[in-house]
């Protein structure tokens, strides 16, 4: 899976603000707020990737057990889903 | 067509075709030195109007907004955007009202003047533009005014913005900087490029940051901009 093309990052204060133009403006206008751990998942996004390199790079990054950083990838990915942000 | 004219305290050279927008920012013209140029082509208008929203419309209006929209794209690298709101002045300070088309920004901008007469200047009753300095976060009046034409060639600091919704009862509440931001990002120009967006959110953090932005839940009674007035003014209700 992948983001589309035009999905912008941007740091506010401790937030990571992602915004949209381009082609992803077409399925999506509002304002996404992530914490440093959704950043972190999202960024990868940009690259075509899978669930399961997401969850290794959590692994490695964070000290969280599977379960959780599964977890923490499902709710961006289907955040990110549901406003039409992922490539089909 | 060319001339000069000044937006936001910015002078600008316009290269237009049709007199709709000569006549429309008559009261803008300037004879300073200008800052950069905006050209109109016939292409750019035709691109316009394909793109769907404005189809039908006169060929003189849709160059207004393309001009609007070719300016917005520039205006933003000098710290200037446009935020989608009722701007109006009350002693020398600007009070922006914001909210989704037809959810009764001009019925609240009336009620301040039912309440408060002649104390209620009008900035712009649309799309005014505003400028983000270390000093001062200041609105402008625009000749792009919407359907009341309620304009000013005028500008003042803006004390607060408010978002309206309505309501049964009159209700206000301040909003941290953090969840003012998306609100004011859903009325904000939505510039092309990736750069002129990142700017853009930049700037709404730092309006955000530092103008106070509450959120008003309101009827039709002047009672509302009695509480909107009191909150944004800093005084107790």
């Amino acid at each position: 899976m992948k983001l589309k093309d035009g999905v912008i990052f941007t740091q506010v204060a401790d937030e990571t603000i992602v915004v949209t133009v381009g082609e992803a403006a077409q399925a999506y206008k509002g304002m996404i707020r992530l914490n440093a751990t959704g950043a972190f998942i999202a960024r990868r996004m940009l690259r075509e990737t899978t669930r399961e390199e997401l969850v290794d790079a959590l692994l490695q990054e964070y000290a969280v057990d599977e379960e959780t950083a599964g977890n923490a990838v499902d709710a961006i990915t289907e955040k990110f889903a549901s406003v039409g942000l992922i490539e089909k | 067509m060319t001339n000069k004219y000044q937006f936001a305290g910015i002078c600008v050279e316009i290269h237009h075709i049709y007199p709709y927008f000569a006549n429309q920012a008559q009261k803008y013209l300037s004879e300073k030195a200008a800052e950069f140029s905006v050209t109109v082509t016939q292409a750019d208008i035709d691109r316009e109007k394909a793109a769907g929203e404005v189809a039908t419309a006169d060929d003189g209006y849709v160059e207004s907004l393309v001009i609007y929209r070719m300016l917005c794209e520039k205006l933003l690298e000098r710290n200037v955007l446009l935020f989608h709101s009722a701007a109006i002045s009350m002693e020398g300070k600007a009070y922006l009202f914001t909210a989704p088309s037809g959810t009764g920004k001009s019925t609240h901008i009336r009620l301040w003047r039912k309440r408060f007469g002649k104390a209620v200047g009008i900035i712009n009753g649309d799309k005014p533009l505003i400028s983000v300095s270390p000093q001062e976060i200041r609105a402008w009046g625009t000749p792009w005014d919407g359907k009341e034409h309620w304009s000013a060639n005028t500008s003042a600091p803006i004390a607060a913005i408010c978002q309206l919704g309505r309501g049964e009862e009159n209700e206000i509440h301040p909003l941290s900087p953090e969840d003012a931001l998306p609100i004011l990002f859903a009325q904000t120009y939505r510039p092309a490029t990736e750069e002129g967006m990142r700017k853009t959110v930049q700037l709404l953090a730092e309006i955000a940051r530092r103008v106070p932005v509450w959120q008003l839940k309101c009827n039709m009674s002047t009672q509302a901009a009695e509480v909107s007035c009191a909150a944004m003014r800093g005084e107790s209700i």
